[in-house]
Order: C-alpha cells, then sequence, then structure tokens
C-alpha cells in the first residue's frame, strides 16, 4: 500500500498583533494629542484673540516726567532726576565766564581757557543711578545711559507684583505732576502695553517712544536742551 | 485501498481587517480633528483698536482722541499698509507724491481739523517709522502711534 504523503502547504497566515499594537497606541497618541489642541484652540474658554487698543493722539504736556525704559521684556528706571540735581551740582561750581569786551590779549586768554575750563567739567560728568551709568557725551550735549548690568529692570510679573521697584517708584510720585515716558525697544511692545495698563490704573499720563535695538539711550543735558532740535516726547 | 480521512481542524483565525478598518478611520478622523484645532490655535491674534469716545467735558483726558477721525496706516520695514483696505504701499511710496500713501497723507493733510493719524509699528518698522511721522507732523497733521507685534493683526472697529 503506497502510503500518501501528505504535502504540507506553507502556512501564509501572518501574525497581526504587534501591527495592531502599533495601530492602538497610535489612536492613543492622537486622542492626547487632539484634547491638548483642542486645550490650546479654545483657550481655556479664554477669548485670546481680543486685544482692545486705545486710540491714541499725541499731545503736550506740562507735567514733569519720569523716564523708563523697556528692553528684553523688562522695565527700567531711568532716573533723569537725580542725574539733573548732579547736573545742577555741577553747574553751580563751574566758574562764571564773563566776556571781556575790550580786544585784550590777556583778557581774551582768560576768557577762553575759563571756557575751556567749564567744557572741560561738563565734558567729564559722570554719575550712577541704579540702574544706569550715566556720562555726558556730544560735548557736553548730551547724556549717555549705559545699563550697570544685563539684569537691570522688572519683567511683568514681577512689576506687577506687590512693592515692585516699579510700583515704588510710582507712588512716590504724583499724577497730577508728573507722567511717565517709556522708551520702548521692538522687544517689549507687549511689555509696554502691560506697563503702560499698570500706569493708568494708578492715574499717570503715558508718552513713549520707540528706540532701535542695541543703540544707547541719549538725552540732552540740561545745557543741551537749550539748543535747537531734539524730540520731545508727549502724552497719547 | 481504505482511504484515511484527513481530519480537517476548525479554524481558529480571526478576521481581523474590518477592525483595521475601524482603526484606519479613527486615525484618519483624528488626524483632521488635529489640523482642524491646530489652525485654530494658531491662528494670529487679532488687535482691535476701539476708537473710544472720550467726553468732551472731560479735559484732564489727555492723549486721547475727542473729536477726530482717526486714520490708520501700519508701518513695517518693507513699506507701509494703508487702512482699512489693508493695501500695501513699498517704502518707494515714501516719495511718490502719485502714490496711494502721499495721496493719504495729502488727504489728511486737507482735511486735518476732522482727521488724525494712527501711525502702527511693527518691530522692524521703526526706519519707515520716524520718516513717517516725521513727514506728518512737518505737515501739521495731528498723530497717535500704537506698537503692534508681529501675529497680532490689527482690526479696526469704531
Amino acid at each position: 500500500m503506497r502510503s500518501r504523503r501528505r504535502r504540507k502547504m506553507p502556512t501564509n497566515s501572518q501574525n497581526l498583533d504587534s501591527f495592531l499594537d502599533v495601530l492602538t497606541n497610535v489612536v492613543g497618541v492622537l486622542i492626547f494629542v487632539s484634547i491638548f489642541a483642542s486645550l490650546i484652540a479654545t483657550g481655556g474658554g479664554n477669548p485670546k484673540s481680543r486685544l482692545t487698543i486705545q486710540t491714541p493722539l499725541s499731545s503736550p504736556t506740562k507735567k514733569e516726567a519720569l523716564w523708563f525704559e523697556i528692553q528684553k521684556k523688562k522695565v527700567s528706571h531711568i532716573n533723569l532726576r537725580q542725574v539733573r540735581e548732579k547736573e545742577l551740582e555741577l553747574s553751580g561750581s563751574l566758574p562764571n565766564c564773563n566776556k571781556p569786551a575790550a580786544i585784550d590779549p590777556a583778557s581774551q586768554s582768560n576768557y577762553q581757557s575759563c571756557l575751556l575750563s567749564i567744557l572741560g567739567r561738563q565734558s567729564s560728568f559722570r554719575v550712577d543711578t541704579e540702574n544706569y551709568r550715566v556720562k555726558t557725551v556730544d560735548q557736553g550735549v548730551s547724556l549717555l545711559f549705559e545699563p550697570i548690568s544685563a539684569n537691570i529692570g522688572e519683567n511683568t510679573t514681577q512689576f506687577t507684583a506687590k512693592d515692585s521697584a516699579f510700583k515704588q517708584v510710582l507712588s512716590k510720585f504724583n499724577p497730577k505732576e508728573d507722567y511717565l515716558i517709556f522708551i520702548v525697544r521692538p522687544d517689549s511692545f507687549e511689555t509696554f502695553r502691560n506697563a503702560r495698563k499698570l500706569a493708568w490704573a494708578e492715574g499717570y499720563e503715558v508718552g513713549w517712544e520707540p528706540h532701535p535695538e542695541g543703540l544707547p539711550i541719549k538725552i540732552r543735558t540740561i545745557v543741551g536742551s537749550e539748543l535747537p532740535g531734539g524730540t520731545s516726547i508727549g502724552v497719547q | 485501498m481504505s482511504r484515511r480521512n484527513i481530519s480537517r481542524k476548525p479554524k481558529t483565525e480571526l478576521e481581523l481587517f474590518p477592525f483595521l478598518s475601524v482603526l484606519a478611520c479613527t486615525i484618519g478622523t483624528l488626524v483632521l480633528l488635529i489640523v482642524v484645532l491646530t489652525t485654530q490655535a494658531l491662528k494670529p491674534q487679532e488687535a482691535v483698536v476701539v476708537a473710544k469716545a472720550v467726553a468732551k467735558t472731560d479735559k484732564d483726558s489727555k492723549g486721547a482722541n475727542q473729536t477726530k477721525t482717526p486714520i490708520y496706516i501700519e508701518a513695517r520695514k518693507d513699506g507701509f499698509v494703508l487702512y482699512p483696505n489693508k493695501k500695501f504701499a513699498p517704502r518707494t511710496d515714501l516719495y511718490d507724491e502719485k502714490s496711494a500713501l502721499r495721496k493719504t497723507i495729502a488727504n489728511l493733510k486737507a482735511n486735518k481739523k476732522e482727521q488724525y493719524l494712527i501711525l502702527i509699528l511693527r518691530p522692524d518698522g521703526l526706519e519707515m517709522f520716524d520718516k513717517a511721522r516725521e513727514l506728518v507732523q512737518g505737515e501739521g497733521i495731528d498723530i497717535g502711534y500704537e506698537p503692534l507685534e508681529y501675529g497680532i493683526e490689527l482690526k479696526i472697529e469704531s
């Protein structure tokens, strides 16, 4: 009897378990991602897409300015009043140069040396404030404000906190006599809006001036402010 | 010759294709959902500029528009955007008196008792901003300005 040999057919059934695992994992991950995306899209119910800005109109003011710089999303006080006090101290100690009426060589020479001495003392004017190192430049016409360190100023969280340096400055002065000027760098527009909002809430009027990134701040000296040119910053 | 009966075992293999189809459909739907939600989430923030009317009797409120109608121009690195039609004016238009930008400024000058300019400054538009402000102030037109970062769309409501 001839035994029949059963031919074993090669089994072509594949095990799809791993594939299914991968697929179900993908579904799980996608569900998580979609939950996350929906949370962001809805913004937790906050309508983040509306930001109302009041229509500004620049106008001059007779109030005294308090200066601030906003750079790297931080607000720092430019204590110009302290600098002005030192400037006045200096000008009080300067000799009084009287222009000689006659064309006398000796008097002319004295007058010239007196002027040079004033210019020398004006040009070497230096003062340090809390945040800035200040010196005169442009032959005594301008004050140059250089930050004392890279970390000066307060960010939005810090200046909105109770007893922040910004709030302390605001509480020290009077909104009826003083107004705020912000020198705003292009990287800090949002911080400016937050600081302005706080200043408005405290009753202060606000002016601002954009300033290019990396360019130091220059403000006219008392003598320089008498000269023509320059920009005055009103409120808006 | 006796025939052997080959006993056939019942098949235990599962047919997974319907299940796979369901999974594939689910993945497709979720991907679509994520795309839609991400598009929503990445939509630019809108800045709604509101022409806030201040009472004329409120003399203390300096810096706020009281009577004039604002005309908006946005300053950016490569030029200006004129509102409300959002027409782009390249930086060379500043020097072309027949351009839409200069016509807008000329129109403002003619109606400067009723209108004034609000310049919107984008972070890279400082150069254009300074030039436009100098030009407008030279014409004696009242001006206000507001900084606005990119990603925030300007929408005007009055």
